[in-house]
């Protein structure tokens, strides 16, 4: 008996199998019966592919980031606040976050419209009084009791994840673009495991995970976020996470032995024996710190580098846009050791130049391809939240960014 | 006059271009380029925020629609002139303000001098009034848990012979009593220690302990040690710990709310000015326990040259000093304290 199979009953994987395993040479119309079925199938499945695509919104144009703000005229505006700030003991401070905060935000311009910085100055002055008043009882209660110390430790760290969650929330709350507002959902549960339990947990395998936990923590605040009723979502590879985590290291590590013997070749040649000449020991200390920030400097421009390109192109904001980043390693590092140089040597005062020449720096790199489904996202109805969280977070030094 | 903006309707980012024709009290849209009425708004129902470097205007409308223009001076002032008034506000703004170069200069100068007197001056003396507030049930508590907490980590009972232990103690009781102070809670401890060395210091309360390192190494000296213990209750006399403290929070403050706006760039930068500024701090009170230690030496029955003497004992224990130590040390270079107490010695 010879019955054809009735392969037309058949699943796109099990005509896949049956044409693998079928002897062509005696059965040649079958084998191109199946040939013509797993054909057709893969038209079908690349034109849902299609469909698919088309809902996610197509293509418009592309467009480039630009930031306008001067470096001349930030600092003037930096210098005046940081004066109005020192007279009044503090309490300018939340004007003037108010005041920078709109000059750079509305100084970003993507697509001809620009950013918007929303928080009343008031909201921000409420938030840091209480987040002074805590900061106040931290640090007495940790410098009086080291018992009592341990347990305020314990609360902060078990409150940290909501403090984030919140501060967040704020900060994207008072980020509008084409007068609609950037939103967070992230939620206290998610937020304990990214940002307190996996890094814990990293420990027991000799922080060899932690590019996996910090991925984890760009996803959380990724997928977290949205723009009006559209969400971003993303996803990260951790590969790439831990080639940036070992080109970092491994680089810091070759620049921190050649440093190290670079240092103590200089002090053997100016012929000081460091057990006895002081001058040997401070040359030692100062130039072993002088490398830590080199190194620090150097590591940090590395992994945020490759993470900041990785990131973009993985990202995704609904049918609204995707985007697009090249910082290229090394002109990254010559801007950040720049950048340190500059504050050192001005002790602080450039400051202004620092911020706008880093923004002007991202913006040049990055372009967003806008989709058609920008003109269609509407305002999402939710309470504005208040600063208290976000001073508080930031007052314990808990602020989080990505990359 | 007319200006050229983009209205963003309300709730989505849905917009147009506008023409925005400004008369006395209102100002009416068109939209481009057909030209369509879109509205007329009075300056009365308009809101907008005050003025920041060169951005364009944003400027909410009743109905919760955005309005963004580049304005010019004309539109800056008829924006910025409250609503209903017909004469033109005051030329005072904060913009002017942070635009002008005068203004500029001067916070370059001012600023600086104005954080070296907060630093210098406010700071110390604000610590000063808050550790008066300070009851002294609270320090004694938190004198206690400190000890405990140093006693199950790096300090251990002492080693020294109970004879040289007791023959001390009653030394420094005469020393205690001969100042008469007023504060209740003095004693002294001897403890052995691997991490601390040679070393004093005192808890708030009146505790003061002692390093087996530090008698060994002054050879048991009791004058010696009488002198170290003077400095240490001008510590405890002077509230020293309450004050650094406070110093301590005043500076982390003022660095976080200060400068912490435009932060992310230099983390590491203000982590280290904390450090300097709280080393000055630390490297004061120092200098003002030493006071208090050649100021009581001869109510002690003791003389500036004691203290001098066992400064040198203590230095001939540690490594050299140089310049650099200002900056990274909490205490004041040992070679300034004994030429100090020598003066102090040869002015008697």
């Amino acid at each position: 008996m010879d019955i054809t199979p009735d392969y037309s009953t058949y699943s796109y994987q099990e005509l896949c199998d049956a044409r693998a395993t079928i002897d062509a040479s005696a059965y040649p119309d079958r084998a191109q019966q199946l040939d013509e079925l797993i054909a057709s199938h893969s038209d079908h499945v690349t034109s849902e592919q299609e469909q698919a695509e088309a809902a996610e919104g197509t293509f418009l144009r592309k467009s480039p980031v630009n930031f306008h703000g001067s470096a001349k005229e930030f600092f003037s505006i930096w210098i005046v606040n940081l004066l109005l700030t020192i007279v009044t003991l503090g309490i300018y401070s939340a004007w003037a976050k108010v005041r920078t905060n709109r000059y750079l935000y509305g100084n970003l311009e993507i697509d001809g419209h620009r950013f918007s910085y929303l928080a009343e100055p008031l909201q921000i002055l409420k938030g840091r009084i209480i987040s002074a008043i805590l900061l106040v009882g931290y640090i007495l209660a940790v410098s009086t009791s080291p018992m009592v110390g341990v347990v305020m430790m314990l609360v902060v760290a078990i409150l940290s994840p909501w403090l984030i969650c919140k501060g967040m929330q704020f900060a994207m709350k008072m980020t509008s673009y084409r007068n609609v507002r950037f939103g967070f959902t992230g939620r206290y549960g998610e937020a304990f495991l990214v940002f307190l339990l996996f890094p814990f947990l990293t420990l027991f395998a000799l922080y060899l995970a932690m590019p996996w936990a910090l991925k984890k923590m760009d996803e959380f605040i990724l997928n977290n976020t949205t723009y009006g009723d559209k969400a971003f979502s993303t996803e990260l590879s951790g590969g790439t996470y831990f080639i940036a985590g070992l080109a970092a290291g491994v680089v810091s590590m070759i620049t921190f032995l050649i440093g190290i013997g670079l240092v103590g070749a200089t002090v053997a040649f100016s012929g000081s024996e460091p057990a006895t000449d002081p001058t040997g020991n401070i040359s030692i200390m100062l130039g072993t710190f002088i490398l830590y920030f080199f190194v620090f400097t150097l590591a940090s421009a590395i992994y945020s580098g490759m993470i900041r390109n990785h990131m973009y192109e993985n990202t995704r904001l609904a049918d609204v846009a995707t985007f697009e980043s090249n910082v290229t390693v090394g002109s990254y590092i010559g801007l950040k050791l720049t950048n340190m140089l500059a504050l050192i040597f001005s002790l602080g005062l450039a400051l202004p130049w620092v911020k706008t020449r880093t923004l002007n720096y991202l913006a040049e790199r990055t372009q967003v391809n806008i989709l058609d489904g920008i003109d269609s996202v509407v305002a999402s109805q939710e309470q504005t939240g208040t600063a208290t969280a976000e001073e508080v977070a930031s007052a314990f030094d808990l602020d989080v960014s990505l990359g | 006059m007319i200006y050229i903006g983009k209205l963003y309707s309300a709730g989505s980012t849905a917009h147009q271009q506008v023409e925005l024709v400004l008369d006395d009290g209102q100002i009416t849209l068109h939209s481009i380029p057909d030209r369509t009425l879109l509205g007329v708004h009075l300056r009365a129902s308009l809101r907008t925020d005050s003025r920041v470097g060169n951005l364009p205007r944003e400027v909410a409308l009743e109905n919760g629609d955005l309005l963004s223009v580049q304005a010019d001076d004309v539109l800056h002032r008829w924006l910025d002139c409250k609503s209903g008034s017909t004469k033109t506000q005051s030329r005072w703004s904060l913009s002017s303000l942070e635009n002008s170069a005068r203004w500029a200069i001067a916070s370059v100068v001012l600023a600086p001098l104005l954080l070296v007197g907060i630093f210098k001056f406010v700071i110390p003396a604000m610590a000063i009034t808050f550790a008066s507030y300070v009851p002294y049930t609270l320090k004694d508590v938190a004198s206690r848990h400190t000890l405990s907490a140093l006693d199950t980590t790096i300090l251990a009972p002492s080693k020294l012979d109970d004879d040289i232990q007791q023959r001390l103690t009653q030394r420094f009781e005469s020393v205690f009593n001969s100042l008469q102070l007023d504060h209740p809670g003095f004693n002294t401890q001897f403890r052995y220690t691997e991490e601390m060395g040679a070393n004093a210091f005192a808890l708030p309360n009146g505790t003061i302990v002692f390093t087996d390192q530090l008698v060994e190494l002054v050879e048991n000296d009791a004058t010696q040690l009488s002198a170290i213990l003077l400095h240490e209750i001008g510590h405890v006399n002077e509230q020293h710990s309450m004050r650094l403290i406070a110093e301590t929070i005043a500076t982390t403050m003022v660095i976080t709310y200060f400068f912490g706006d435009v932060s992310g760039v230099f983390e590491t930068f203000m982590g280290a000015s904390n450090t300097l500024i709280n080393n000055q701090f630390s490297q004061k009170l120092e200098t003002e326990a030493d006071d208090f230690a050649l100021a009581h030496a001869n109510a002690a029955g003791l003389t500036p040259q004691d203290f001098a003497n066992a400064l040198e004992s203590l230095a001939s224990a540690s490594p050299e000093e140089s310049d650099i130590n200002k900056l990274l040390s909490s205490h004041p270079m040992l070679k300034d304290r004994i030429e100090k107490a020598r003066a102090a010695q040869s002015s008697d």
